[in-house]
């Protein structure tokens, strides 16, 4: 019985082990494992984010001169205005990585548009009377190499708008 | 009680072992290629790619509705993608090792670009707008039609006529303004050389942001420099408001006004603006208007389909419908050829560039891809709006190649 209970938890602490080594993984490769630094990673959910100051996304560790791909996951039971019910996805940034697998990229103002406020367009532009802005709380972004499928995670957390006096 | 157990256990892997033979014999059964579309449904340019990708899907959904292709079906994937790059990106490496992807359609020019090295490396068919870019240089892009500069050469080559059937003396003055993007320029590589050649002034060009409320002071510029001809780009309703805004300055009254292939459609502009679009012309390389809806193709997919009257249908559901048929055409050579275990990418553009001359029930003209081709055809065809309608004043006539003037880098 104790064998049993001994064995249970190592693999317990094998799985643990391995998920998190997930978080950042460079498949297949000798190479360091990748990484995600997300700019601000906490901030609210305001216009400046469209113009005047866009989420920035920088790492390393990816496969010289490759497209890398910072997708929103979206947790259960959240949707956003585009995606299907069941996508749990969705591309908010793109960079391309230097000779040396860095990138830095911003969010595009229509990125942030579409998927954080989720504002209709009219063909006079965005309709912000439409907007149903993602709702405040922690959200895993993925980083992901094109080719090399490295991979990599970091938390942006939405907080919500400051009370109005 | 453990016997009860142990067998409910085995029953249960039972039942799962038959379940996962059966469906993967049903997936063996089924024979299929994938097509991704990452359109805009809900975006910046829904008015032009949700039309033309439900003409699409009806087509797939005919061709499945007969049992396929020689019995290949096609699984039709569609992402809405905003009109955002990251979104297109993102969508395409989540499905670029999907079942027998072969060809992947495309509204989204700064994607287009992005992606079109690594869908070339993957040996997809991309199907974007006109952009001539892409037929300086044929790779694995097959544009919907003939490209945007050869369809503005076609107009310039129309004002020409229409100036001389006027009986008016001198060079006409031509305006140009369309949106300050990618697009908005596009239409001038090449058909500016042309211009060049034909007796007429070109006057400074005019852009404007997309989404811009009012075009009085482009409209005022072109009219102070001349103009006895504006040529408006964008997509339906911006030429149509572009032209509204020209009505209440009394401008329509001595300028001739035309449009690009995205110009006024009988179920958008028209019928907001019946009244300032009259005698405005556009150029077209599909069917418009009554003569789209009158259609036999065109019709019977939209009402079988959409269940709608025809009245309803967007005049640029037939550009969807035009890439149905090239590529039911180029798959059905390419099945002949190859059958279905190596039907793939490189059977497909194999057999793009060998359906030179394919007719589309009429829709548009005959197909142009070969070898070294990737315009979808050459033919265009002038519409006036007359009386709430879009009533053609051409027949089919050759655009100019405007693309083969430019120096492209």
């Amino acid at each position: 019985m104790m064998n049993r209970n001994n064995e249970l938890k190592t693999l317990l602490v094998g799985l643990f082990v391995l998920s998190m080594m997930w978080g950042c993984a460079s498949t297949g490769s000798k190479a360091p494992p990748p990484t995600l630094t997300i700019t601000p990673a906490k901030t609210v959910l305001s216009p400046v984010l469209i113009k005047k100051s866009p989420l920035e996304f920088s790492g390393k560790g990816f496969a010289p001169n490759e497209i890398v791909v910072i997708d929103l996951l979206l947790p259960p039971g959240i949707t956003v205005k585009g995606a299907n019910a069941d996508e749990r996805e969705i591309g908010i940034a793109t960079a391309d990585a230097d000779e040396n697998g860095d990138f830095f990229t911003k969010m595009q103002p229509l990125a942030t548009l579409s998927w954080f406020f989720q504002v209709d367009f009219t063909p006079k532009g965005p309709d912000f009377k439409t907007m149903k802005p993602l709702p405040p709380r922690a959200y895993t972004v993925r980083a992901l190499g094109m080719d090399s499928d490295r991979v990599c995670t970091a938390i942006l957390e939405l907080m919500p708008p400051p009370k109005k006096k | 009680m453990k016997k009860r157990n142990r067998s409910f256990y085995f029953g249960l892997l039972f039942l799962w072992t038959a379940w996962m033979l059966m469906s993967s014999q049903g997936l063996a059964k089924e024979k299929y290629v994938t097509v991704l579309a990452l359109g805009d449904y809900t975006g910046a340019v829904a008015a032009l790619a949700a039309p033309a990708l439900l003409g699409v899907e009806d087509g797939f959904k005919e061709i499945n509705s007969q049992g396929g292709i020689k019995g290949i079906k096609i699984k039709f994937i569609a992402i809405d993608t905003r009109y955002d790059v990251a979104r297109n990106i993102s969508a395409y490496k989540k499905h670029r090792r999907d079942h027998k992807l072969i060809q992947v359609i495309m509204v989204c020019t700064g994607a287009q670009r992005a992606l079109t090295p690594i869908m070339t490396r993957d040996k997809v068919i991309i199907c974007p707008p006109p952009d001539g870019k892409s037929a300086a240089h044929p790779a694995w892009t097959f544009l919907w039609g003939p490209a945007y500069q050869d369809g503005f050469g076609a107009t310039l080559k129309w004002v020409v006529d229409d100036w001389k059937t006027k009986g008016k003396t001198g060079k006409p003055k031509v305006g140009y303004m369309s949106w300050d993007n990618p697009y908005g320029k596009a239409a001038l590589e090449g058909s500016v050389e042309y211009a060049k050649t034909l007796p007429m002034e070109f006057l400074p060009l005019e852009f404007f942001p997309t989404g811009t409320l009012n075009h009085a002071v482009w409209l005022n510029r072109l009219a102070k420099g001349g103009a006895d001809y504006i040529y408006v780009g964008g997509v339906d309703p911006t030429p149509t408001n572009v032209i509204r805004d020209a009505y209440k300055l009394g401008l329509t009254k001595k300028i001739q006004f035309m449009t690009d292939y995205w110009g006024p459609t009988q179920t958008v502009g028209v019928r907001q603006h019946a009244k300032a679009l009259e005698g405005s012309v556009t150029t077209t390389f599909y069917l418009k208007g009554t003569e789209a809806q009158q259609n036999p193709l065109a019709s019977s997919l939209w009402t079988k389909w959409q269940k709608k009257p025809v009245e309803e249908m967007n005049g640029i559901y037939l550009v969807g419908l035009g890439m149905y048929k090239f590529l039911e055409g180029a798959m059905t050579k390419a099945i002949d050829k190859f059958g279905y275990d190596k039907l793939d990418g490189e059977a497909m553009y194999w057999a793009y560039t060998q359906i030179t001359g394919l007719e589309r029930g009429g829709i548009a003209g005959p197909c142009a891809y070969s070898k070294t081709e990737r315009r979808g055809s050459h033919d265009v065809k002038i519409y006036r709006v007359k009386n709430r309608e879009l009533v053609p004043i051409t027949d089919w006539f050759k655009a100019p190649d405007c693309v083969s003037m430019h120096k492209w880098d």
